[in-house]
């Protein structure tokens, strides 16, 4: 979570991500970039929650 | 058939679906209050999904979202932003509010909060906070629906009809059927808002531009200063303070909002929540098409006379045919609909559980608790269709400045009931009405702040301090 609140706001997005290119499916690298981190906090919650859910069961 | 007739068709079916779907599970539900308010505990992932995430996108993205797009370039990519961030708190929260709710019997935010700190005064303070964010929330929603009716009859139904029509509707189910009602509907809301979001910010933008791609290309020789991060505000390139700190209060009031934190306690377990908090950034995502309608109406002729009214605009100078016309119009009812529904659900629930129970110290029986909360549901939303009929200035600035900040100030007294032990009920209302009192006061004196900075970000860090000092300075609770 700190990760992304970091990519999220400045300096971390203007260092990152304030660019149009290279374009992903034609968006501009700045949207796709907070796209981006939608899918990936999915991406990285879905792997805790197995994970503790795993080590819980044992 | 005249086109009006098609679209009103249409949006009639949509609305006769909707009471449908919503008036059905009411008859499961079990007579009490937790039945209505919490369903009974037994919402499953796939409602939770929807609820969750069709609660968040009110009318506001329908109209709103693109309208910043084409007006304030990627500056509107800040709603993706504290989408994202806002809800992961949940993912810690939710399942504590959820054990403690299963435990004493809680429905409300307030109701958990009042038992951890032994105090019936902060439930008064929240209740009546939430109440007046709501109340115009709601008025927004209801007249976004009279628009979007207005818009698309081409003034054939004039919009104090359309959010009468629509809201009554809305009334109905959530009267029937509680909080289930509102689960029911959202999914069908929500499916038809996804859908009809994916397909108009694709076809948009190859209808105007030939392609996603070329438009960017477009826009970067045309407006360059649309993709330049973090966009614009009031034609001026906006700034990163402002950025920055818009995506803090956003993030931090996100899950404090009365409405959705009350869904932790109608889940059926922590898993259905901790699961739903891992799936909610892929509804975040349909924002993303949202903006592109936006970006394609840049440089449109005739513009529009309003930012917020680009889509309805486009859609009804392209010469569609009425029936997809009728279909957008079905879904910016969904819109509003979905975060309407919630939203008086909420409101009621809280005048009476934290209002008149717990804050007053009233005794209800739970069948007569559950009749005077949907008489509370029917005078809130009288009231807030007055507020939508008679106000003339602009609600959505209304909503920003009057809601966001203010509900910010509930979550670190939420927070701190749900993870921090030493905090006490003298640091809670101090937190509260320090950070409310110094929100409303740079309100009221903008010139006090720098530029661009939000108001809701100084009382939230003097809220934090209040709470913290003022706990350690009083007897901690045995």
């Amino acid at each position: 979570m700190a990760s992304a609140l970091a990519a999220l706001v400045w300096p971390g997005i203007d260092l990152a991500a304030n660019r149009v290119e290279p374009r992903v499916l034609g968006l501009p690298f700045s949207i796709a970039w907070v796209a981006g981190w939608a899918l990936a906090s999915c991406g990285v919650l879905a792997l805790y929650l197995a994970l503790t859910e795993r080590a819980e069961e044992r | 058939m005249t086109s009006s007739a098609w679209v009103i068709a249409v949006a009639a079916s949509y609305l006769a679906l909707n009471l449908v779907v919503g008036l059905w599970p009411g008859r499961r539900a079990s007579a009490s209050a937790a039945g209505w308010v919490a369903g009974d505990r037994a919402l499953g992932l796939f409602v939770m999904y929807f609820i969750t995430g069709a609660t968040i996108f009110s009318a506001f993205a329908f109209l709103g979202a693109p309208g910043w797009a084409y007006e304030r370039g990627v500056a509107s990519l800040v709603i993706l932003a504290y989408g994202v961030l806002g809800f992961l708190p949940f993912y810690w929260l939710g399942p504590r509010a959820a054990a403690l709710g299963r435990e004493h019997g809680f429905v409300t935010q307030a109701e958990m909060v009042a038992q951890r700190f032994d105090s019936r005064a902060v439930a008064g303070w929240m209740a009546l906070l939430s109440v007046l964010a709501f109340v115009p929330y709601l008025a927004l929603q209801i007249s976004g629906a009279g628009l979007v009716v207005e818009a698309l009859t081409r003034g054939a139904v004039p919009s104090w009809a359309g959010g009468l029509i629509v809201y009554a509707v809305v009334t109905a189910y959530v009267l029937k059927s509680g909080v289930l009602g509102v689960g029911w509907t959202n999914v069908l809301q929500g499916l038809f808002m996804l859908v009809l979001a994916w397909v108009l910010g694709l076809w948009l933008p190859w209808r105007l531009h030939s392609g996603v791609g070329p438009m960017f290309e477009h826009l970067r020789q045309s407006r360059p200063e649309l993709l330049v991060l973090p966009g614009l505000s009031g034609g001026k390139p906006w700034t990163w303070l402002g950025w920055s700190s818009s995506v803090l209060v956003s993030t931090v009031g996100f899950s404090a909002w009365p409405h959705l934190f009350m869904k932790a306690f109608g889940a059926k377990d922590g898993r259905t929540i901790r699961r739903t908090v891992v799936l909610y950034p892929t509804f975040q995502v349909f924002l993303v098409p949202i903006l592109l309608i936006g970006f394609a109406g840049v440089g449109f002729q005739p513009a529009p006379e309003r930012a917020d009214q680009i889509l309805p605009h486009l859609l009804m100078h392209l010469d569609l045919p009425p029936v997809i016309v009728g279909l957008f119009c079905a879904g910016a009812l969904a819109a509003s609909m979905s975060s309407g529904d919630a939203i008086a659900h909420a409101a009621a629930s809280i005048v009476v559980r934290d209002g008149w129970i717990t804050a007053l110290g009233k005794r209800m029986e739970p069948v007569r608790e559950r009749a005077a909360t949907r008489v509370v549901l029917v005078v809130v939303m009288l009231a807030g269709y007055a507020l939508a009929v008679g106000w003339t200035g602009t609600l959505v600035s209304l909503l920003l400045k009057y809601a966001y900040g203010p509900v910010a100030q509930l979550a670190p007294v939420v927070w701190a009931a749900l993870l921090w032990k030493r905090a006490t009920a003298a640091g809670a209302i101090a937190g509260l009405s320090g950070g409310l009192a110094l929100n409303l006061l740079l309100l009221a004196r903008p010139e006090l702040l720098p530029r661009d900075l939000h108001p809701g970000l100084p009382a939230l860090v003097l809220n934090v301090a209040l709470l913290v000092g003022v706990s350690w300075a009083s007897a901690p609770r045995r």
